[in-house]
């Protein structure tokens, strides 16, 4: 019977490979023919016009909204890349300024906090942004990061979901973020914080309310959150009215609670933000975190990541000039993220006058890494690694921690590689000096040199 | 056994042979073939060379070149749904959300999304979203399938749609509440009993992608059905002219816009034109009569077919064409009397939001609505027929399109759009239209700072002085 399958199928193998050759070279010109016919029959071009008019994107997801009738809900982010950080270089040199001296080690550790009475410190300058339980990722998901970030000593993020204990027993540097919603303020959570990060918001969400349907509650998350499941979960435009009101006093009490850890704003970039960044330093920040427009996310409307907001470059920018200007530098830990993935970007972040910089999207692909094979083609990587997705069980948590240390260690040796030449001997001391714009809009933005200006001719620079 | 037998036989062992060494020699083969392709494209001389088509397609562009081919079949070139070029740079606007700076709305707080249309009107259009269905004409465009599929989805959620330049007609008129029936150069359609059952008028003197051009249809295509609807005699053509007789100037289009309102007991009426960059001009005169809104269709507009130069090279963008129109009334103290409509290449949420923060009062939609009702049924079309088929009156399988389920498609895409306009006004901290200004934007290039008149968003608050008009 095999036997029989087997010819059969190469039968038909033959036969469809026989025929294939023989239409291809026999007919080929008719082939052309009436290749050039379909190009030219107006069908053809009525669908390529239309298809460029709307383009793809907006097209499909009209249809989507057309099935669904809600706001839609789009994975990992915008797609519109707004600035480029590669119009900026780093400024190497052979006489003029010598590397580094292969023996000296380069420090790559940063102090979040340096004015709180517990200020963390971080071995490397990269942190993994806020990706919670439940909204966005499933436990062995949050095992893996958290296995990655002990390796590489950094900075573990609970996102707005529940707190969950089981990480915090896994992790040295836990950074526990307040929600817009009512969870997570017991003080038994709170003492267990090595910084306490209020999130105000994201780029890809703005300040929006995010509504979770009742019945998509699992009994566990609910009861890891202290509700009911069918209830549904609102994290409303701002924080509880009592804290929204006196910011400044929960910042206290948040410190008084804990003995002294730093207490961080998270938000995401918009164009009012020195007056954001203003009245959080006013009530007493110890760090201020944002991601500009490029930043990612679980799942949100469009509206927000394609039009709302600041880019993460100009973002960036401004927020420095309102550090130095204020004397806010040095006393304030400045941490951005959106849309990084390379230790270039990360650097050119230090330089700008970051402290540090956070990932998200970079450590979600970094995760999966070999472990697409188990979902793909069929399924996206996501849904190994999202809350409920259909291949969660297979996910690897160990492995998709190595993983994602891997590349935090590829990236800081990367960093520290290029600090040698620039002839500094830590990653903080890479400053605006080290970089040259070779556009001279992104010069203006960044106040840095221009490549098209003669180093000759100006003074003081190096 | 027979000839047949051992023939088949025969054949069969051939084709296992073949198959057989299909299966162990596919990887030799495959590399004579890609070697002979590789070595002809990198020996044949460049003239001779299929790699020139390549330098072509990049030099002259893809459609261009398969538009030039359908010029060569002879005839006009007769381009649908208008130009593909993105004139507007919508993506170089920002809307500033709030945090701290100023508080935003919570969940719970209400948003006034009630639309006013001629607010000093009779009986003014008060629509429950600032997003309506633009004028697609029944015969020209869309099927009445489709025409029906647009009224009801729009009457679902509370909008308006509009007839566009077709004829009248009754279903569209019953599946509907708020009907906003066109006025134009056209000579159907214009008896008083159909006037008067408008909930507003609006004179068309003509499109974003075709100008004022004038539009003929054959006979030849004009079916029996939309014959009876335009009560025109066997045989003619139908015809619109580039101006509209009876207010081919100042005086006559004060005369029709007090006769329209005299006959229809005040609903709001408007005048619809292509933006042109005469148009502060075309402004003043419209204006100096006593219309309830305005219409400006952006060079980006859909239009059922039409000349390609007229799409391409015609006009003024969108996005420009509405700063200087909201900027014109504005400066005039007309904006509280008269409503601005824009429409135009606008198929996001994120777009309308920007274009009412703008000063438009309210969007209409046309290509992406036309896609939408096709919606889930375009599998009874594609791949080898363009949606246009479904929807469109000269489509083969327009009679294939649900209406029903084409209403259901576009309500829920309105739903959609709207909802998501609401999440953004509240991280805006905005609780209706009105209250959004210029303010709630910022612009990424300093030509689009010039432009709408935003902050640009590059340097730091207060630092650049940008005049706010």
């Amino acid at each position: 019977m095999i036997k029989f399958i087997l010819t059969a199928c190469l039968t038909l193998l033959g036969s469809l490979a026989l025929s294939g050759c023989i239409a291809v070279f026999s007919v080929r010109r008719r082939l052309a023919k009436a290749m050039v016919k379909f190009l030219n029959s107006k069908k053809w071009y009525e669908n390529l016009n239309l298809a460029k008019k709307i383009g793809w994107p907006d097209f499909f997801e009209a249809l989507l909204r057309a099935e669904n009738g809600e706001p839609i809900s789009r994975p990992f982010g915008s797609p519109v890349h707004r600035f480029d950080l590669h119009q900026i270089h780093f400024v190497t040199g052979y006489y003029s300024r010598k590397p580094l001296d292969d023996h000296i080690p380069v420090d790559t550790s940063v102090v979040l906090g340096p004015r709180a009475k517990r200020p963390l410190t971080l071995e490397i300058p990269i942190l993994l942004g806020a990706m919670s339980y439940g909204n966005s990722f499933s436990i062995p998901t949050k095992f893996a990061l958290a296995r990655a970030v002990n390796l590489a000593g950094t900075g573990f993020n609970s996102g707005n979901g529940p707190f969950l204990q089981e990480i915090k027993d896994r992790v040295d540097r836990y950074i526990l973020q307040l929600p817009r919603g009512f969870w997570s303020r017991h003080e038994s959570i709170l003492k267990q914080a090595q910084l306490i990060e209020i999130g105000l918001g994201h780029a890809a969400w703005a300040s929006a309310p995010i509504r979770i349907k009742g019945y998509k509650l699992t009994p566990d998350f609910a009861q890891r959150i202290g509700t009911i499941p069918g209830l549904d979960l609102l994290i409303d435009t701002h924080l509880p009215k009592a804290e929204h009101d006196d910011l400044a006093g929960f910042v206290r009490y948040l410190k008084s609670v804990t003995g002294g850890v730093p207490v961080a704003f998270k938000f995401g970039a918009t164009h009012y933000l020195e007056k954001e960044l203003e009245i959080m330093a006013e009530a007493g920040a110890d760090m201020i975190a944002f991601d500009g427009s490029e930043g990612g996310t679980h799942g949100s409307p469009p509206i927000f990541q394609d039009h709302t907001g600041l880019p993460f470059f100009p973002a960036l920018c401004r927020a420095a000039r309102f550090f130095e200007k204020n004397g806010l530098k040095g006393r304030v830990s400045l941490v951005v993220g959106g849309g990084l993935v390379n230790p270039g970007d990360f650097l050119k972040c230090l330089a700008l006058g970051a402290d540090a910089v956070f990932i998200g999207t970079a450590a979600t692909l970094l995760i999966t890494h070999t472990q697409v094979t188990k979902s793909i083609p069929w399924e996206p990587p996501t849904e190994l690694l999202f809350f409920g997705g259909k291949d969660v069980q297979k996910f690897d948590p160990n492995l998709g921690g190595d993983h994602l240390y891997h590349y935090l260690q590829s990236c800081v040796r990367e960093m520290v590689e290029l600090t040698r030449l620039l002839g500094k001997d830590s990653l903080r001391k890479v400053d605006r000096e080290d970089l040259v714009a070779l556009d001279s809009l992104y010069a203006e933005m960044a106040g840095i040199n221009c490549h098209m200006e003669n180093e000759t001719e100006r003074t003081g620079i190096f | 056994m027979s000839l047949i037998w051992q023939l088949t036989v025969a054949f069969g062992i051939a084709l296992v042979f073949s198959g057989l060494l299909m299966v162990l020699l596919w990887r030799p083969l495959a590399n004579i073939f890609v070697d002979s392709i590789v070595k002809r494209l990198l020996k044949d001389p460049y003239p001779e060379n299929i790699a020139e088509m390549l330098n072509v397609f990049k030099k002259v562009g893809v459609q261009n070149v398969l538009e030039a081919d359908l010029r060569g079949n002879g005839g006009k070139l007769n381009r649908p749904f208008g130009s593909p070029l993105h004139m507007s740079p919508w993506d170089k606007l920002m809307l500033n959300p709030v945090y701290l700076s100023r508080t935003p709305l919570l969940e719970s707080a209400k948003i006034t999304t009630e639309t006013v249309i001629g607010p000093k009107a009779n009986r003014p259009l008060v629509i429950d979203m600032p997003i309506m269905i633009g004028g697609m004409s029944y015969g020209f465009g869309p099927s009445l399938q489709a025409k029906l599929a647009l009224a009801k989805g729009a009457d679902r959620v509370g909008t308006a749609t509009n007839t566009g330049v077709g004829p009248f007609l009754p279903e569209e008129r019953k599946a509907t509440k708020r009907l906003i029936i066109q006025y134009h150069r056209g000579s159907w359609g214009k008896e008083e009993t159909v006037l008067r059952q408008a909930n507003a008028i609006e004179i068309q003197l003509g499109y974003g992608a075709l100008a004022s051009a004038p539009v003929t249809i054959s006979a030849e295509y004009i079916s029996d059905e939309l014959r009876d609807y335009m009560k025109l005699p066997p045989g003619t053509d139908v015809k619109m002219g580039t101006q509209l007789e009876e207010a081919h100037d100042r005086k006559g289009l004060k005369r029709l816009v007090e006769y329209l309102k005299d006959v229809t007991d005040g609903v709001p009426i408007g005048v619809k034109i292509g933006a042109t960059h005469l148009l502060e001009k075309e402004l003043e005169i419209i204006t100096g009569t006593d219309i309830d809104f305005i219409t400006i269709d952006g060079a980006e507009a859909g239009i059922n077919y039409g000349p390609a130069i007229l799409a391409d090279d015609t006009g003024l963008p969108t996005l420009p064409a509405l700063c200087r129109a909201a900027a014109y009334l504005r400066r005039h103290g007309l904006n509280k009397r008269i409503s601005l409509i824009i429409s135009g290449g606008l198929y996001t949420p994120g777009q309308f939001l920007k274009a009412l923060a703008l000063g438009a009062d309210a969007v209409y939609i046309g290509t992406i609505a036309m896609i939408v009702i096709a919606h889930l049924q375009l599998t009874k079309v594609v791949p080898w027929e363009p949606p246009t088929e479904l929807v469109y009156e000269r489509g083969r399988f327009k009679d294939c399109l649900d209406p029903d389920k084409g209403a259901e498609s576009i309500a829920r895409f309105l739903t959609s759009c709207h909802q998501e306009m609401i999440l953004g006004m509240r991280s805006m901290g905005r609780s209706s239209y009105a209250e959004l200004s210029v303010k709630d934007l910022s612009a990424l290039s300093t030509e689009v700072a010039r432009m709408t008149g935003a902050d640009l968003a590059l340097f730091p608050l207060g630092s650049r002085e940008v005049s706010h008009d």
